[in-house]
């Protein structure tokens, strides 16, 4: 036995030995420092919904991961927010809203050996979006602009978009659409989905080689994706736009929110999506947290059941359907407190859902009501007196149960918390709500249908007056739902013959001025996006914010020395 | 073991085996026992009376507040608050009966469906044998976890649910063990005399067979706890397992994760509740085993 | 004993089929997937166009017929959320990351079940065997995600000694294994001791110490040989919760690997992709346990079928 203890004890220490050296090993590793500058900028991003180098195969939200390789017509000033030139230097509207000539930057080289950018890749690039397959967010617009219809093949689509699309010369294009559309400098920026790409390289290779790589006029050139784990992109030299300081960029997809910041404050990543939750931890270890320039997503909680514009959805014996109730429950919940607590404070009031004073100022001049401003706090500001004595005159003196549907949406984690803390506010006021947690594609199941009734659902999106309109407050031929009456109607229809920019930004804020004025549903708050930054590697980053909230203008990232 | 000449002992050696003696085996279930008790039983019951807080009503003005000990905490919310200002510890208590109700409704069902297979598939053999066996297999192999996530795709997180995905993962288990006792004990004498007596197969499984496998069922049960518990916040983590607001453990943890540097004690605490009591749970299967069917080495 | 085989095989393939109906109608259970990929934008004119290409339109039996066929011949579909890739492919592609990492996790729970097992029962009821069977069983008490976040924020960012996440070298490796590997520490080690308790009281373990083999080779060489069956039969079933505890784990750690496909393919509704997971998972269980069954029936000829 003892002989058998010595051996014992001799395997025990040599193992500790070689446990020691390992770990010392390791920390050696881990500790090498970073020399001179930065080689390789890494960002450590939550998962997108898809990982495809397919621009056409994902929604917009997907784009992230593409855009540092590709470019569109129109850009978005980096400060501003503003529509700049980017592939097109010139761009006009004929009278009658239904074409646009627009003229390109000459000298544009696409990436590898895929020559110049000319007029016929922006043919090309309005076809890959209105392919069958398609499944971008502007996909159905276009279609729509396009003529093509339902059944329409892809030879049959080629050839409508050649009749629409006149190619003048290689660095001039007409387009031409079926409906007016005076605002379709929006869908050709960088705030949408019409990427050029190189039609030479399609007609080489097609779908399948398109599908190895993503080719664009960007400042940075596609190297790898690894699936579900990273993108690296290296930068294009004499770039015509910009430059890159770093020579290599790489998206690192991390789907833990703790793991992200742990990347950042170990030094892994040098640029990380954090959730405001986690923010104040991160810039206590030394990080920086740089806002958007501009506010970047709107938040608002929908009503369900406001089919006022189909008699045969709408149920009369829902409390919500009485304006005094929904003004109750408006007045009900503390902004405030909510927008500090929760989400860090850094956020500015929704007046009317999800009509931008700034953003949208800038299509529809004249859109803005101050009213909305200057009479937010008296009809929509947190009175729980009001709102019980509002209740009770609706009577519903003993209050009443409705549903409040939990799920997260990407860019805001924290929907499930603001639902939690809205139901206390409206239990404060002896109303009976009962929390319930769905996934978010059941819930659109529901609404598609208007089959939602007694409920309460958040959601959170980009402004742009017109489309949220369309989208939400829109009785047929739409795709959400939420609140539509005969008034708005009426300006739908308008809205589809007018082409003066004053006419049509008055019929919109006609429509903003019943939304408010009829509560039709809560409005929260305009978040603004924040990149979370590790301040020894990067000193400036400016970034608008308005591009779906993401980190965009990379480019022209500078770094520390 | 030689014998051991009495010599005297240095003074430290008394409080040594004193410690060594409560890690007795012998000890383990006594103090295993008290933890469950303490940690799951009473607050599981009499949650009303202990619990300071109602678990589901907070308030933003006091969210995130630390324990009581720290900076900036409070005697009346010992354990500090969570996200939404909600009483961590009362939380907890309440916490206890949502995991004894999803431990004990989990494992009765799964238990009862396996065992009454198991006893079936052990007693009639041949093609029924077959057949329930491979439904073991299947339901072995099938990759619990995304069973779960396709439930609650399909039926939406709730407490049955819950139930049911634990009720697919353990029955296979039942099933298989009772089956195996119920083969080695099938071809004794005293069945065969019953049989011969003109006992109906019904009474011969309940009466005869069941008896035998219930110290099995015991040990399995117990074992089983611990692991129904800490699956039940697995799937809470992947937003599977009971919905909000209830306070479960698991879901805690899940909900406490992304603060788990700055506001550590909302995920802390429950986790240690979970460990403390699937610990305990562990050990007191373990003792039995031992001690009751040492059949049962090789689960 | 061929027949026995043949059956077990027969029953195995049998299982296998009825498996993919399961999968089939689960997956399609989880609900539509147009809700969950066609941005919100998209009108029902949209929503008809995707659902014809992708073959949604058609009645469910239709389906089914359509996706046995292909699988057959071992093809199953493109994914619809990676587009561009096939269903079969992603899964290929992916698994050995998962292979890798649930490797390590069985080394090292080998690596401490093995020396713990022999030695807690060689040294039974002493208070090693206590603190050995505590340590074991705490692994198994722990929720494995929170785990995982407690020692990456103690290894990777305070001490800095390890990466937080990703797929990389060994050192990538360790946290996601141990983590994974921990749970299986306990059972193994239990069927160690138990299995070494039986055959260290043994006529032939007598035997060999009376003819004066010194105590280190009757355990280790001896002893061990002949207790290992047990836990290696055992595989199979641990090959299930690895496969489970992997998901997790991938998730926190950031392994891309199988599992968390599977998460990402439920979520979006991918159906694709679920079934060519489940049914590769399922494959190789199913296959695992005929291999256990096959070798217990050679070993002991009481057990084959009756």
């Amino acid at each position: 036995m003892r002989r058998w203890g010595t051996r014992w004890a001799l395997g025990g220490i040599a193992l500790a030995a070689m446990l020691v050296v390992s770990v010392a090993w390791a920390q050696a590793q881990a500790s090498a420092p970073a020399k001179g500058k930065l080689e390789r900028l890494i960002i450590a991003v939550a998962p997108l919904g898809w990982d495809t180098n397919f621009s056409w195969l994902q929604s917009r939200s997907g784009m992230l991961d593409k855009r540092p390789a590709l470019e569109y017509l129109v850009g978005i000033d980096r400060n501003t927010g503003a529509y700049i030139p980017e592939l097109a230097e010139k761009w006009e509207m004929a009278p009658d809203g239904k074409s646009w000539t627009i003229t390109l930057r000459k000298g544009v080289k696409f990436h590898e050996q895929w020559g110049e950018f000319t007029a016929k890749d922006v043919r090309h690039a309005i076809f890959l979006i209105s392919q069958p397959e398609s499944v971008q967010t502007d996909a159905g617009l276009w279609r729509s602009l396009m003529g093509i219809e339902k059944n329409d093949s892809i030879e049959d689509i080629a050839k409508k978009i050649a009749q629409m699309v006149e190619i003048v010369n290689d660095h001039q294009v007409i387009i031409r659409t079926k409906f007016a559309a005076p605002e379709l400098i929006d869908n050709f920026s960088a705030n949408t989905d019409l990427v050029m790409e190189s039609k030479a390289r399609w007609d080489k290779g097609g779908k399948e080689l398109y599908g190895q790589q993503v080719v664009g006029t960007g400042p940075f050139e596609f190297v790898e994706r690894k699936l579900s784990a990273h993108v690296l992109y290296k930068r294009v030299e004499n770039h015509w736009r910009k430059t890159a300081e770093f020579k290599e960029l790489e998206f690192r997809w991390v789907p833990e929110d703790v793991t992200r910041l742990a990347t950042l404050l170990g030094g892994e990543v040098h640029i990380s999506d954090v959730p405001r939750a986690l923010q104040k931890d991160a810039e206590a270890k030394g990080m920086k947290i740089i806002p958007s320039k501009r506010t970047a997503i709107g938040h608002e909680w929908l009503f369900g059941g406001m089919y006022f514009a189909t008699p045969d959805k709408l149920d009369a014996k829902q409390p919500f359907v009485d304006k005094r109730v929904r003004q109750a429950m408006n007045m009900a919940i503390n902004r405030k407190a909510i927008a500090d607590s929760i989400l860090g404070g850094r956020v500015q009031p929704v007046r009317v859902t999800r009509i931008h004073p700034e953003l949208d100022a800038t299509l529809w001049p004249g859109i803005w009501n101050p009213d909305w401003d200057k009479r937010f706090e008296e009809l929509y500001g947190y009175n729980p007196a009001k709102a019980k004595a509002l209740l009770a005159e609706a009577g519903y003196k003993n209050g009443f149960e409705f549903t409040v549907y939990l799920y997260t949406l990407p860019g805001m984690p924290e929907l499930v918390d603001i639902g939690q803390a809205l139901a206390l506010d409206w239990q404060a006021i002896e109303l009976k709500p009962k929390l319930v947690e769905i996934d978010f594609p059941r819930v659109r199941e529901q609404y598609r249908t208007k089959a939602i009734h007694g409920a309460l659902w958040p959601l959170r999106g980009s402004p742009n007056a017109l489309t949220i309109m369309r989208v939400f407050n829109k009785a047929k031929d739409s795709v959400v739902y939420a609140y539509e009456h005969p008034f708005l109607e009426e300006r739908h229809e308008a809205l589809g013959k007018a082409v003066d920019p004053a006419e049509r930004a008055r019929l919109l804020r006609e429509m903003g001025d019943h939304k408010f004025n009829e509560f039709a549903d809560i409005p929260m708050f305009w978040l603004l996006a924040e990149a979370v930054v590790n301040p020894k590697f990067i000193t400036e980053y400016v970034f608008p914010g308005s591009i779906t909230g993401f980190f965009t203008h990379l480019e022209y990232i500078k770094l520390a020395q | 073991m030689a014998m051991a000449i009495p010599q005297r002992v240095p003074w430290y050696i008394a409080p040594l085996r004193l410690l060594r003696g409560i890690f007795q085996v012998r000890q383990f279930p006594g103090v295993a026992m008290a933890i469950l008790v303490f940690l799951l039983v009473i607050p599981g019951i009499f949650a009303e009376w202990i619990a300071p807080h109602d678990p589901i009503k907070g308030s933003l003005a006091l969210r995130l507040k630390p324990p009581m000990w720290e900076k900036g905490g409070s005697i009346t919310y010992p354990l500090g608050t969570d996200k939404v200002g909600r009483d961590v510890l009362s939380r907890i208590i309440y916490g206890a009966r949502v995991s004894l109700r999803v431990s004990i409704e989990g494992i009765i069902v799964s238990g009862f469906i396996g065992t009454a297979l198991g006893l079936i598939s052990g007693y009639f053999g041949g093609r029924v044998d077959a057949l329930i066996m491979r439904l073991v297999d299947i339901s072995l192999g099938l990759p619990i976890i995304l069973v779960a996530l396709v439930f609650v795709a399909a039926l939406g997180p709730s407490f049955s649910t819950v139930i049911a995905v634990i009720t697919i993962l353990l029955w296979a288990r039942y099933a298989r063990q009772v089956r195996g006792e119920v083969l080695s004990i099938k071809e004794r004498d005293f069945i065969a005399r019953a049989r011969v007596a003109g006992a109906s197969h019904f009474r011969i499984m309940f009466r005869y067979l069941l008896p035998n496998v219930v110290n099995t069922l015991i040990v399995l049960a117990t074992l089983q706890v611990g692991f129904v518990i800490i699956f039940e916040s697995s799937l809470s983590f992947l937003g599977a397992g009971i919905p909000r607001p209830t306070p479960a453990w698991g879901l805690m943890v899940a909900d406490g994760r992304e603060l788990i540097v700055t506001a550590w004690w909302i995920s802390m605490f429950p986790g240690i509740a979970i460990m403390l009591t699937v610990l305990s749970f562990n050990l007191v299967g373990d003792w039995l085993r031992d001690h009751l069917d040492p059949k049962l080495k090789n689960i | 004993m061929q027949r026995y085989i043949t059956i077990r095989f027969l029953q195995s393939l049998l299982a296998l089929f009825v498996m993919s109906m399961i999968v089939f109608s689960l997956a399609r259970m989880t609900g539509d997937p147009l809700d969950v990929l066609l941005p919100m934008e998209a009108g029902e004119g949209e929503r008809e166009r995707v659902a014809k290409h992708w073959g949604l339109d058609r009645p469910m039996y239709e389906q089914y017929f359509v996706f046995l066929g292909k699988a057959l011949r071992g093809d199953f579909g493109t994914s619809w959320k990676w587009q561009g890739h096939t269903a079969m492919g992603l899964v290929m592609e992916r698994m050995p990351a998962t292979l890798q990492l649930a490797g390590a996790a069985i080394a090292i729970s080998v690596a401490l079940a093995l020396p713990f097992g022999v030695l807690t029962a060689v040294w039974r009821d002493t208070l090693f065997d206590s603190v050995g069977k505590v340590f074991a069983i705490l692994g198994q008490s722990l929720p494995n995600f929170w785990l995982g976040i407690v020692l990456m924020w103690i290894f990777a960012v305070s001490l800095g000694w390890l990466p937080t996440s990703g797929r990389g070298g060994i050192r990538h490796m360790i946290l996601p294994a141990v983590c994974l590997g921990w749970f299986q520490v306990a059972t193994m080690m239990r069927l160690v001791r138990s299995s070494m308790l039986d055959v260290l009281d043994s006529e032939f373990v007598k035997l060999t110490r009376i003819k004066g083999l010194p105590e280190w080779k009757v355990v280790w060489k001896h002893c061990l040989r002949n207790a290992a069956i047990t836990p290696l039969t055992y595989f199979a079933i641990t090959a299930g919760a690895l496969i489970t505890g992997s998901v997790i784990i991938e998730s926190v750690f950031a392994w891309p690997g199988t599992g968390l496909l599977a998460v990402d393919a439920v979520r979006a509704r991918d159906f694709q992709v679920v079934q060519a997971i489940v049914i590769v998972f399922a494959a190789v269980f199913i296959l695992a346990n005929l291999l256990v069954d096959i070798l217990y029936a050679y070993i002991d000829p009481r057990i084959r079928y009756q």
